[in-house]
């Protein structure tokens, strides 16, 4: 929200009663630096919801539908490592298939698009039990960190309120099965850590600054993705 | 009940689902929107994706079957 300037925002809730009236919770989210976690959510109103004639949707229109993974498919999980490589720091993911079958076009995107200049590399393929190493550039970045992400979070922390808390982006990672006819998901939290990038920093010495885990990897969840035509 | 009759129908027995905060649960640190339903049973619960700008948030877990007031306080991941 602070990347794109946005101060609040509304959003509706979508239900129904016993006897299938359809109802509209509409509330919006608002930034505000005094709310914990910097956002407070507000009820704006309920409102009886008329059903709209269904409209065509077409593939080009990519509305997805996300169902559970079935054995046999493919599962791709996500790790950060926070590393020094000749003097410079270098964050890099990997992603390692668990799954029982081998992953196709995999493509490792940070969300919301307040990232959109970091690029990873697509993964062609990557078969059962192997792991690929994905390191992000900054497009624009300096030669010295283009591939150290740690400012930009600490940067958006900061935008955020900087609250002594994690700080939580959203990334997935989009592939394909063998026959590129099953969409995957894999989406997961990239926590990072205000504190120990502070005691990082502090650290009596090189070698202990560096054991401070700053991001991690949290809350993955795997999901098959089907688009929804109408066709 | 037909729709024109929803009018009339009393409040109290209307599902009234609201969103309350928006933060993480500490018990497995998932972050996202917490959803409550202060009224009737509701049915089929789904919040839409939201645009803005040119980024959108987009929210997990968000169709939900069934929710009732003693249901508590319900977590849809962003």
């Amino acid at each position: 929200m602070v990347a794109q300037k946005v101060a609040q925002f509304d959003f509706e809730i979508n239900y129904k009663d016993a006897s299938t009236i359809r109802y509209r919770t509409l509330c919006s989210i608002e930034r505000d630096v005094l709310a914990p976690g910097g956002l407070v959510v507000r009820y704006l109103g309920q409102e009886v919801r008329t059903v709209p004639k269904p409209t065509k949707i077409t593939k080009e229109d990519n509305v997805f539908q996300f169902h559970p993974i079935e054995p046999g498919d493919p599962q791709l999980y996500v790790a950060v490592h926070d590393r020094w490589e000749n003097g410079l720091r270098v964050t890099e993911f990997s992603i390692e298939n668990h799954g029982g079958s081998v992953a196709h076009q995999a493509l490792l995107k940070l969300l919301p698009d307040t990232f959109g200049s970091i690029e990873f590399p697509t993964v062609d393929t990557l078969a059962m039990g192997r792991r690929a190493l994905l390191r992000p550039t900054i497009k624009g970045g300096s030669v010295f960190g283009k591939h150290n992400l740690i400012p930009l979070l600490s940067e958006a922390w900061d935008a955020s309120g900087g609250a002594k808390e994690d700080f939580v982006v959203l990334l997935e990672v989009l592939y394909w099965n063998v026959n590129q006819t099953n969409g995957y998901s894999t989406m997961a939290c990239l926590v990072y850590d205000p504190l120990q990038e502070e005691l990082r920093q502090s650290g009596s010495n090189d070698q202990q600054a560096k054991e401070y885990k700053v991001v991690r990897i949290e809350s993955t969840r795997i999901q098959r993705r089907v688009q929804i035509t109408t066709d | 009940m037909l729709p024109h009759e929803t009018e009339i129908r009393p409040l109290a027995n209307r599902p009234m689902i609201v969103a309350v905060r928006y933060g993480s649960r500490p018990s497995d640190n998932r972050c996202g929107l917490f959803i409550v339903n202060d009224w009737d049973i509701a049915y089929d619960v789904s919040i839409g994706n939201v645009p803005f700008g040119t980024s959108k948030l987009v929210f997990h877990n968000a169709d939900i079957p069934r929710l009732s007031k003693a249901d508590g306080e319900q977590l849809c991941e962003t």
